[in-house]
This record gives C-alpha cells, structure tokens and sequence, in this order.
C-alpha cells in the first residue's frame, strides 16, 4: 500500500464509522423529525444545493463572517503590536481584554441584539468574541519571541526593519496562523447562532431556525452539512494563505 | 423453610409487578407549552394528580419547539394547529382532539389606529418570522392589500416588518417605547398593558388579530388543539371524553376568582412553566374555547389552506391532513 493510501484510509474509516453510528442511532430512534437517517440529510442536501435561496443565505452569512473575521484580525493584529511596544497601552488594554474574554457569550449575544440592528448584530458579537482570542494569541506570540535572539540582534545593532522582518515575523507567523485559523470557524458558527436569535434576512442562521419550526430536520442537517463544509473551507484558505506567505518568506 | 421464604419473596415479587403494571395502564402524561395552552390544563393541574381514576403527570414546557423532542414522551398535549398537521404529514400517529385557544394574537402600540393601512410607513415587529404569528399577519396585510416589507428602516408606502425570535428580546423595547408596534400574544399582552399603564404613553391593544382573521375568511382562528397519540385516544376513549367535559369550563374556572388564577399560576409553575400575570382579561384575550376537531375541521383546512402558500407548504408539511387526523369518539 502506497503511502497515500494509508494516509487516506484511516479518515475514510472514521467518517464511514460515524455514518454507520448515526444510522444505527437514526433506526433506534425512529422519528425522522428527531433524527433522520444519513440518506434523508442527502437528499435534502440535495434540494438545497439546487435551490437558489440556498446560495443567497449562505453568501450572506459568508459576507458576515468575513468582515467579522478581518475586522477581528486586524484589530487583533494591530493593538497586538502595539502593545509589545508600549507597555502603558498593553496595561491600559488589559482591562478590556479581560473583560471580553470572561463576559458570558449568551449575555454578549443578548445585549447586542437589544443594541443593533439584526443584519449587523452577528458581526459585532463574533467579533466581541473572537478578537480578545486573537489578541491574546498575537500578543503571546510576540513576547515569546526567543529573547536570547532579540539581545543579540541589539548587540549587533541590526536594524530595526531587518529585526522586525527577519526576527518578529518569522517567529510569530505559525502562531498567528494557527490562532486565524481557528478563529475563522469559531467566528462562523457564532455568526449562525447570533442569526438564529437576530432572525437575520438571508442567513443560514434564519434558514436553519425555519427548518426547525417547521419540523423538517433533514432539511436542518443538510444546512449544518452545509456551514461545516464552509467552515472547512475557510479553515483551507488560512493555511492556503499561510504556504504563500511562508513561500514568499522563504 | 428455604424454598418457602423464596416462594414467598417469589409472589411479593410478582404482586409489585403487577401492580406496577396496572398502574402504568392508568397513567396519562400531558405535556403542554407556557401561556395560554397551559391556562386549558390549569385547573387539573391545581387539582392534584388524580383524574377519573387516572395518575396524570402533567408538565409544563417553555415553548411549542420545546415540544419537537419530546414526541415521544406525551400521551396527550396542546400545540400549535399547525405543528400538528405537520407531525401528521410527517407520519406521526397523533390525532387532533380539539382545537381550545383560538387565537391571543393582538397588534400592540402606543397610539390608536382607526385601520390595518394606517399602519403604511410604520415598523411591526414580530415574534418569529416564518412561524404562524407572521404568517398570519402578513396574510391580513395583503388581503387588504397593503404592501409589506422586512427592512431595516420605515419605507414609505408599505409595512416594513422586524423580527425577534421570541418575546423575551422585545418586551424591554416595547415597554421602553422604542418600538411603536408590535403584534404578540397572550400572556405577553397583559405584561405589556401592566408594565406601561401608570406612565404617559401606556400600551394600547390596537387590533384583535383573530377578529380580523374571522371578519376577512369567515372562520374562527384555529391556533393551539389538544392532540393525542393515536394508540392512546383508541384504548382510553373514556378518559378522553372526561377531560374535554372538564377543560371546556377551563375559561370559567380561571375566571371565576383570583383565588382559582392564584392557583393556576402555583400550579403551571410547579409543573415547569412560569407565568407572571394572569388576569381576567388575560382569559379572555386568550380565546380559550375548546372545539371538537368534527366540528372544527371546516375552520381549521381555511387555516392549513393559507398556510400552504407558505413556504412550499413547510408549517403543515406540504398537504393538507387526510380525514384520519381528526379524531372522533365513536
């Protein structure tokens, strides 16, 4: 056996294993509107791929997430950097730092709904969610930068661009790759479960929570099929992200 | 002495198990939702858990949806009209009873419109979009031939609608009188009417909605029925009978003192529910009249017909419910 082959077995058994587990679950239970078995989920699938309402939902909810994700990001990115030069702003910053990663995510989710508008209600709370993560990841990473090079680099007076380009971003990237990527699929799902409770127009939050009122679960699994598999493609396009820049580093 | 002592072990053994065993045939487990469809079980509830020689567990659960899980776990409960044919299309064995709330719908607001189309350039909120509430206003709009729209802002012209996805998230709004109309139910109604009536601007009900509804088809509005599992209502057609001749007073008893309302809170919050304010008007706003699905069924396909424009037919399951949904006591 090649080694691709093995390579691919192994994940091929396991989805094969969990497809048999919910058969197996979907027989003992016996209510399609409770779980229906995989081939229903497919079928429905199916009817949704070829729905056009199908595409505007996701597009929407799409659009959400990633001006969620980069506003996150890059704010992330920006007082991250900040603050490992300036020892007053990463104090100042701490409060709310703390402050966000501890605030329950359910009373986010409700405050914002009483504050903003169902279209950009979503956004605000992924972001609110997802950017003390990512802030904490950069800002780590930026500090664990190996002291020992930083206090040569000084006694070589190199300079500071080279430093930075040379030492800080090649040291920091895996993190903040890993940190992103992780957080692009966080940030989806919290933008789908925000769009449920904001009823937000064209999303698959509103279409999964329509499926649910009206009893059709097939129709609910096939939307969760769906936002899994977009949540893997944006997880794909980070590390896609992540060869180019580490390619160009190189 | 020894095969004595276990024979006799034996037959203690077998007598639990007995009785065990018929207690379980006596036994009827209801479920029903907050709100109105827990006002039809109320006074059994505060009665204790003895009814015609039955053991009735009665529970209490915090919404329709919250019923979807839990088919498998009732014998008899209250839902909405339409959640019921949809469970039937779908090839559950449940029949409809009778339907007993006939609407707690109310257009809600601060100021007193004369007409639906004065409502053109407003906002409306709504609990639920897609759900039977919605449904049914938007299907009043247009009969009378009002524009309608889900916006951010007010447009001129037309209604423009807002969702929340359940009353909860725009009570504070309401009261606080950032939002000026509202279409929500019973026992919303009263929480909003109380919490507003000794400041300036009090909330006003604006339009009945179920009236409406009977003024624009001809038929009464068909909201929550008291369904039962088909199995159960074929072996125990006695109990069935009894417990209609009891909820059809369910209205009366409520509101023949503050007393028996005492009780109907104490009694749905003990059995998982929670209602704050229950006054007369709650009752009657609430259109608690049980009637027997033969009786009901002309009223309730007007209903499922207008629903099956909805959607692709998706509130009812995609059909209207053959004959063997209505149940019937031969």
């Amino acid at each position: 056996m090649s080694g691709a082959a093995k390579n691919l077995i192994y994940p091929i058994l396991g989805a094969a294993a969990f497809i048999l587990l919910w058969l197996i679950a979907a027989a003992a239970i016996g209510a399609e509107i409770i779980l229906p078995a995989p081939d229903r989920a497919a079928a429905a699938l199916f009817e949704l791929l070829k729905s056009g309402a199908f595409w505007v939902d996701l597009a929407g909810t799409l659009d959400r997430s990633l001006k969620s994700f980069f506003l996150s990001f890059l704010l992330a990115l920006a007082l991250a950097a900040a603050s490992a030069l300036s020892r007053p702003l990463r104090r100042f910053l701490s409060p709310w730092i703390v402050i966000l990663r501890s605030v329950p995510t359910i009373s986010v989710i409700l405050i914002s709904l009483l504050w903003l508008k169902s279209s950009l209600a979503p956004i605000f709370i992924a972001f609110l969610i997802t950017f003390p993560n990512m802030y904490s990841a950069i800002y780590g990473a930026i500090e664990g930068v190996d002291p020992g090079l930083v206090e040569m680099s000084r006694l070589y007076k190199v300079r500071r661009r080279d430093m930075v380009t040379r030492l800080y971003i090649p040291s920091i990237l895996p993190a903040v790759f890993t940190s992103a990527r992780s957080n692009i699929s966080l940030n989806l799902k919290i933008i789908i479960a925000s769009e449920v409770l904001a009823q937000t127009r064209e999303s698959v939050g509103m279409a999964m929570q329509l499926s649910k009122i009206y009893l059709d679960t097939p129709m609910l699994m096939a939307w969760t099929a769906a936002a899994i598999v977009l949540a893997a493609l944006l997880e794909l396009a980070v590390e896609g992200v992540k060869r180019a820049v580490i390619r160009w580093k190189a | 002495m020894r095969m004595k002592k276990i024979a006799l072990l034996f037959a203690a053994l077998l007598f639990a198990m007995s009785a065990c065993a018929q207690e379980g045939e006596k036994s009827v487990s209801i479920i029903v939702p907050n709100g109105a469809p827990a006002f039809v079980f109320a006074q059994m509830m505060s009665e204790g858990g003895q009814f015609e020689g039955y053991e009735v567990a009665c529970e209490v659960v915090l919404g329709a949806e919250a019923l979807q899980a839990r088919i498998n776990d009732f014998d008899l409960a209250v839902m909405p009209t339409n959640m019921a044919a949809n469970l039937y299309n779908k090839g559950t064995s449940i029949q409809l009873v009778s339907v007993v709330v006939h609407g707690t719908l109310y257009l809600v607001g601060r100021s007193q419109i004369s007409s639906l189309k004065s409502l053109k350039g407003k906002v409306v909120y709504n609990i639920g979009k897609g759900n039977t509430p919605d449904i049914t206003f938007k299907y009043l709009l247009k009969q009378s031939g009002i524009a309608y729209n889900e916006d951010e802002n007010p447009n001129e012209g037309e209604v423009t609608l807002k969702y929340v996805q359940e009353a909860t998230q725009l009570m504070p709004q309401l009261i606080s009188g950032e939002i000026e109309y509202a279409v929500i139910g019973e026992p919303q109604v009263t929480q909003a009417l109380e919490n507003t009536k000794n400041s300036e601007n009090p909330i006003q009900v604006i339009f009945d909605i179920q009236q409406k509804w009977e003024e624009m088809t001809g038929k009464p509005y068909p909201q929550a029925a008291l369904v039962g599992k088909k199995d159960f209502l074929d072996k125990n057609p006695g109990l069935v009978e009894k417990i209609l001749q009891k909820i059809d007073g369910a209205a009366d008893w409520l509101k023949e003192s503050e007393q028996n309302r005492q009780a109907a809170k104490e009694a749905i919050a003990e059995k998982g529910g929670a209602i704050s304010l229950l006054a007369e008007q709650t009752v009657d706003r609430s259109n608690i009249r049980p009637v027997r699905a033969e009786d009901a069924k002309a009223a309730l396909e007007e209903y499922y017909n207008v629903l099956l424009q909805v959607n692709g037919g998706a509130p009812i399951g995609g059909k209207l419910p053959d004959n063997g949904f209505y149940y019937k006591a031969d």
